[in-house]
């Protein structure tokens, strides 16, 4: 009888000391470890967009009078687009900017739309015929 | 005279256990706590943070998912405010709806640009049945994608509609701050494009940052307060009962 119960009592504390062995150690370590290696994963994602820091290594002159100028809150790449491969060859080719395709990007922010507040044109009263970079230089 | 033992060890297991806990799982603090702030008044509705996000993020561009998105609101302003009509325009893939003049039908217009919240009580983090979406130490809200199974009840639980399913990986995606250009210091892609400083990204805890500096001498506001999920996107100039 006496045997009987110190074997169930044993065995109780055995189930209760694995169960909170299993809370206390096994569960919560492996639920951290998977969002660490996902903290790395999401880490190690490849930069389209190389920031203003990098750009202002080697274009200095540009970006002061980038910075005194009426376009001082746009970053470079907000125009240029995408710096990732030109950091890396440091050729023209990629950053580029040719004169027919001012007309498209600088109206993507100065057309004259409802809830536009800034300076804008209407396209078909404004110079019609010229690139806007013939006039105005995008840097001040 | 056993037994008593027996609960006696019990007892008091149960009662050093949290302690123990708390001793061997004691965590780094970091400094860092981000927080977003979003400039109504000035936002032109160029899409450049729609474009930009989706191409640094791989999000598919000509589908009408994104991790940020722009709404135009276009609003006859009535009283009572029930009688008020609203017409809701988004940008969410590389073509812009604003630049057209037909889209816009009444006379007060403003744009909301919008990502996720990165609430700190974040229901899409309650509703996720296999511990994918969680916290960092930083406050950002992500989806573990290799434990994700796409069941989309996050989808569901965001009052904000800033989560959805990724089609071509069958999993669930939405912002992440750019946490891989955070963590080296560089601004979210989103950020970086603005052209006219709506959209602002920094360290609460940095008293030098630019939005501890915002938030500390204008007015902010969130999105549904309602919700209590305490967002860290902060918006300023919003008229609140005029967006969904």
């Amino acid at each position: 009888m006496k045997k009987a119960v110190i074997f169930g009592l044993a065995f109780a504390a055995i189930v209760y000391i694995a169960l909170l062995s299993y809370v206390l150690i096994i569960s919560m370590p492996s639920k951290e470890e998977s969002k660490e290696k996902w903290i790395e994963t999401e880490k190690e994602k490849e930069i389209s967009f190389a920031g203003m820091d990098v750009c202002r290594e080697c274009h200095f002159e540009t970006y002061k009078v980038l910075m005194s100028g009426n376009h001082s809150t746009v970053s470079c790449e907000a125009c240029h687009w995408v710096g990732k491969e030109h950091v890396i060859k440091k050729d023209a080719e990629s950053v580029k900017i040719k004169r027919n395709e001012s007309w498209d990007l600088c109206l993507k922010c100065h057309l004259k739309t409802p809830a536009n507040k800034i300076k804008t044109i209407i396209p078909s009263e404004h110079a019609k015929g010229l690139y806007c970079v013939v006039c105005h230089e995008p840097h001040k | 005279m056993k037994r008593r033992d027996f609960i006696k060890l019990i007892a008091t297991l149960t009662i050093s256990a949290p302690i123990v806990k708390a001793l061997t799982t004691q965590e780094q603090e970091t400094d860092k706590s981000y927080a977003f702030v979003v400039d109504v008044n000035k936002c032109i509705g160029c899409g450049n943070c729609v474009i930009a996000c989706k191409v640094e993020n791989d999000v598919p561009m000509d589908l009408p998912i994104a991790r940020t998105w722009v709404e135009g609101y276009s609003i006859d302003e009535n009283v009572p405010l029930s009688k008020t009509k609203v017409q809701k325009i988004v940008m969410n893939t590389a073509k812009n709806p604003f630049l057209d003049k037909k889209n816009w039908r009444y006379s007060k217009n403003f744009l909301v640009p919008k990502l996720c919240n990165h609430c700190a009580n974040a229901p899409c983090v309650n509703v996720c049945p296999v511990y994918a979406r969680f916290h960092t130490k930083e406050g950002v809200v992500l989806v573990d994608k290799n434990t994700c199974i796409g069941c989309k009840y996050c989808i569901v639980a965001c009052p904000y509609g800033a989560t959805f399913l990724n089609p071509e990986e069958k999993v669930t995606d939405k912002c992440t701050f750019c946490f891989h250009r955070i963590t080296k210091g560089l601004k979210p892609a989103c950020v970086e494009v603005c052209p006219t400083g709506a959209r602002s990204f920094g360290d609460l805890n940095d008293k030098e940052s630019i939005v501890y500096k915002i938030l500390k001498e204008k007015e902010f506001s969130v999105l549904k307060p309602e919700e209590g999920t305490l967002p860290r996107v902060f918006y300023l100039g919003l008229e609140e009962y005029l967006v969904e």
